[in-house]
């Protein structure tokens, strides 16, 4: 074999939101170092400078198609924090209802859309799993390519009882939200619900109801999940799950191995007058940094996070806290591999380090013992983590 | 048969994820019943990396005739015109837009930011950004005035922030079927089966419109967001009341004060403190009234309309 390394760059890489490159080196057939490259600048942070406070409610959301309910949260958030403002109940709820219809929305969406059609990549065509998987999963044509891509919008339709429409609504605002539903909002939004988990979650995706799907705990019962019935281990959940194990996701994609979430979705009873430092007990999915090497879980405290703008193009030193960042954008983007080659910036802790932010974070976070008696806990992807070693590449799909 | 390709610059996917919402047709009735075969597109394309530099490149050259191309997102033109800011497959993303509206049938500019600059083109204008033919409303944005597509059409103009699932497919439907012809475009390029309308067309406080009742404060019952709240559904075009949002809604149906997303000024004021979900006003008379309506005329109106309100007007009715 070779000892040689092999400079591959890839652009673009799809499937992603926004303009990305990838720099990869590889020996031997494994990639030994990787460097992504953001390549859009906009410059949000300097459009909103000197505006409206309320702008933020219709820019933010704009940053992305894709999670445009996460940032409205974040900027009503904001808003809230600043004026101290009492939000009422059913305002808080309503909110949450419109970030969770955005989450289930993504779920069929990046599944078939962004993430199987991969594994009908001819590269795998050998695979027992392959021709199942092109029947079900090939771009437009595949049976639940479509059944999925056109349920995905159907969870959507509750954001746009709430806020008009999806994505891009400003409908939730410092003290509450604009709408006020009505009975026919209400006994729509529960049917949807009820549709979407019985044309999708239940019979497309796990093959049984979700009561029995939530009693899986451990990494464990999961395979036992996938033994107990073909329709398990049939269903797309199962067999994505099989197919990746087949063709190998698990032996690759080894990440930091130390995860950061801040936690969401506001607790209807705790949210009032919001303070910063009371962030995290205000949430009912609890924030929390998770370092693998240690094993241990701690709240995520706002004082210690940095951004890390070594590598990224701007005019700024290098790791500050994110109150201090100015975003000077630098006119020469060359991409120097040495220096900085990138617009995003890195998530680190004064006392951690980097960080991975992002789904399979939020799910590890909630398998620790650091949080609050009412706060979310699910040991599930914690688990499976935890069994599976340092490979992220088949869990991190999972969630 | 119509090849397709959609690409994005100063974009956020969200016209893309608002695509994705379409029911009748749907996005993938485009590809099985109606003909359309997408080359590639950012957020459904299979190929990555130099597969994707192939299919642009047969684009330009004419090897894969280009039927319709579709961009999503501003020409980024920062730093200092050389477009170095938006990289995609190799170079600066605006040399590949040159070429592909060059090589393409027809040109869309799907949203805001590709009709006009939107968001990415409010000032300061960080990222020099640009529609395809138009900044705002001063004709010209990146391809100049005089260009035309293969076709001789100009660029069609689908605003919107995000623009509306059908108002897209049909206008898909209407070019892969050979009915591009038949579009009657408006002075901004927006076909006018969607853009002739008002917002304010079907809104459900249409009759609190009309009697002067205004809902003061987000959240109530009643009343028309047009005289406190910002409302810009009489004086901006699109069938938002008509061709409801995710088949349930709109935003002022909602509750939510219309942004006047798909005119050329959009956001407006560049949003100014104070000018965010606030009416206008000049000593009591918006600044911006309804389309057509001069102040004298408004005032007689809303003076007639006061006097002649019923009581019910300002009771709640939109009634859990
Ligand atoms: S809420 Fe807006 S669109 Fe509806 S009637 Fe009032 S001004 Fe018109
Ligand atoms: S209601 Fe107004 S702001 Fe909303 S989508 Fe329609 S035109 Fe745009």
């Amino acid at each position: 074999m070779s000892e040689q390394v092999q400079t591959l760059d890839i652009s673009p890489v799809g499937r992603v939101e926004g303009d990305l490159d990838v720099r990869v080196d590889i020996k031997d057939g494994v990639v030994v170092d990787a460097w992504t490259s953001a390549e859009l600048f906009r410059g949000f942070e300097l459009i909103l400078k000197d505006k409206d406070p309320q702008a933020g409610l219709v820019v933010t959301p704009r940053a992305c198609g894709i999670c445009g309910a996460s940032h409205l949260t974040c900027a009503a958030w904001a808003l809230d924090t600043a004026w101290g403002t009492e939000v009422p109940r059913n305002a808080i709820i309503a909110r949450n209802l419109g970030q969770l219809a955005e989450s289930l929305q993504s779920l069929p969406r990046h599944h078939y859309g962004l993430f199987m059609i991969d594994m009908v990549n001819k590269n795998y065509k050998n695979s027992p799993f392959y021709e199942e998987a092109v029947k079900r999963w090939a771009p437009f044509t595949g049976t639940n390519y479509e059944a999925g891509v056109t349920i995905s919008g159907r969870p959507v339709e509750i954001y746009a009882m709430l806020g008009g429409q999806w994505p891009h609504s400003s409908f939730m605002v410092p003290g509450g939200v604009m709408c006020s539903p009505t009975l026919t909002d209400i006994t729509r939004s529960w049917s949807i619900l009820e549709h979407f988990k019985k044309n999708w979650i239940e019979n497309i995706w796990l093959g049984c109801t979700i009561e029995r799907y939530e009693e899986i705990k451990t990494y464990d019962d999961f395979m036992a999940w996938l033994d107990e019935s073909p329709k398990h281990a049939n269903s797309d959940l199962g067999m994505m799950w099989r197919m990746g194990i087949d063709i190998g996701l698990d032996k690759f994609g080894k990440g930091l191995d130390k995860f950061v979430s801040w936690g969401y979705l506001p607790h209807e009873d705790k949210y009032n007058k919001p303070t910063i430092e009371g962030r995290n007990s205000a949430v009912i999915m609890p924030s929390g940094v998770y370092d693998g090497a240690t094993d241990t879980h701690k709240v995520m405290d706002q004082s210690f996070t940095r951004e890390d703008i070594t590598r990224s193009w701007y005019d700024e030193p290098g790791t500050v806290h994110p109150f201090d960042r100015a975003t000077n954008p630098i006119s020469k983007n060359d991409r120097d591999f040495e220096g900085k080659y990138t617009w995003s910036t890195a998530v680190a802790h004064a006392e951690n380090g980097h960080l991975e932010a992002g789904p399979l974070a939020r799910e590890l976070i909630y398998g620790g013992n650091h949080m609050e008696d009412w706060q979310h806990k699910d040991t599930l992807v914690y688990d499976m983590y935890k069994k599976n070693g340092w490979s992220q590449c088949s869990t991190s799909s999972f969630c | 048969m119509a090849n397709l390709l959609w690409l994005q610059g100063g974009a956020c996917s969200g016209n893309t994820m608002s695509f994705l919402n379409a029911e009748e047709p749907s996005a993938c009735d485009l590809v099985t019943d109606f003909g359309i075969n997408i080359l590639w597109q950012p957020s459904l394309g299979m190929e990555l990396g130099d597969d994707v530099k192939k299919i642009l490149e047969n684009c330009v050259s004419g090897e894969t005739k280009l039927d319709i191309f579709v961009f999503e997102g501003s020409v980024v033109n920062a730093p200092n015109g050389t477009g170095e800011w938006n990289r995609f497959a190799g170079r600066p993303m605006k040399e590949w837009v040159k070429e592909l509206c060059d090589s393409a049938d027809i040109v869309v500019a799907l949203g805001d930011c590709a009709t006009w600059g939107g968001i990415p083109a409010t000032a300061p204008n960080p990222s020099e950004s640009v529609g395809l033919q138009f900044l705002k409303r001063a004709n010209g944005g990146f391809l100049g005035a005089d260009f035309v597509a293969k076709s001789g059409l100009p660029v069609i103009n689908i605003p919107g922030c995000p623009a509306h699932p059908d108002w897209v497919t049909q206008i898909l439907v209407a070019v892969a079927t050979g009915n591009a012809g038949s579009l009657k475009l408006d002075e901004f390029q927006r076909p006018k089966t969607f853009f002739q309308s008002f917002t304010q067309t079907g809104c459900t406080r249409n009759m609190h419109f009309a009697y002067k009742v205004s809902t003061t404060e987000f959240g109530q019952r009643k009343g028309c967001l047009f005289y406190d709240l910002g409302c810009r559904g009489p004086m901006t075009h699109s069938p938002c009341n008509r061709i409801l949002w995710n088949r349930v809604s709109s935003k002022t149906r909602a509750g939510m004060p219309c942004l006047g997303c798909t005119e050329p000024e959009f956001p407006f004021f560049d949003l100014a403190p104070g000018t965010v979900f606030k009416t206008q006003t000049v000593m009591g008379v918006p600044k911006d009234l309804p389309s057509g309506v001069d102040k004298k005329g408004y005032i007689k109106l809303t003076g007639a309309a006061k006097a002649a309100m019923p009581a019910w007007a300002e009771e709640d009715i939109f009634v859990i």
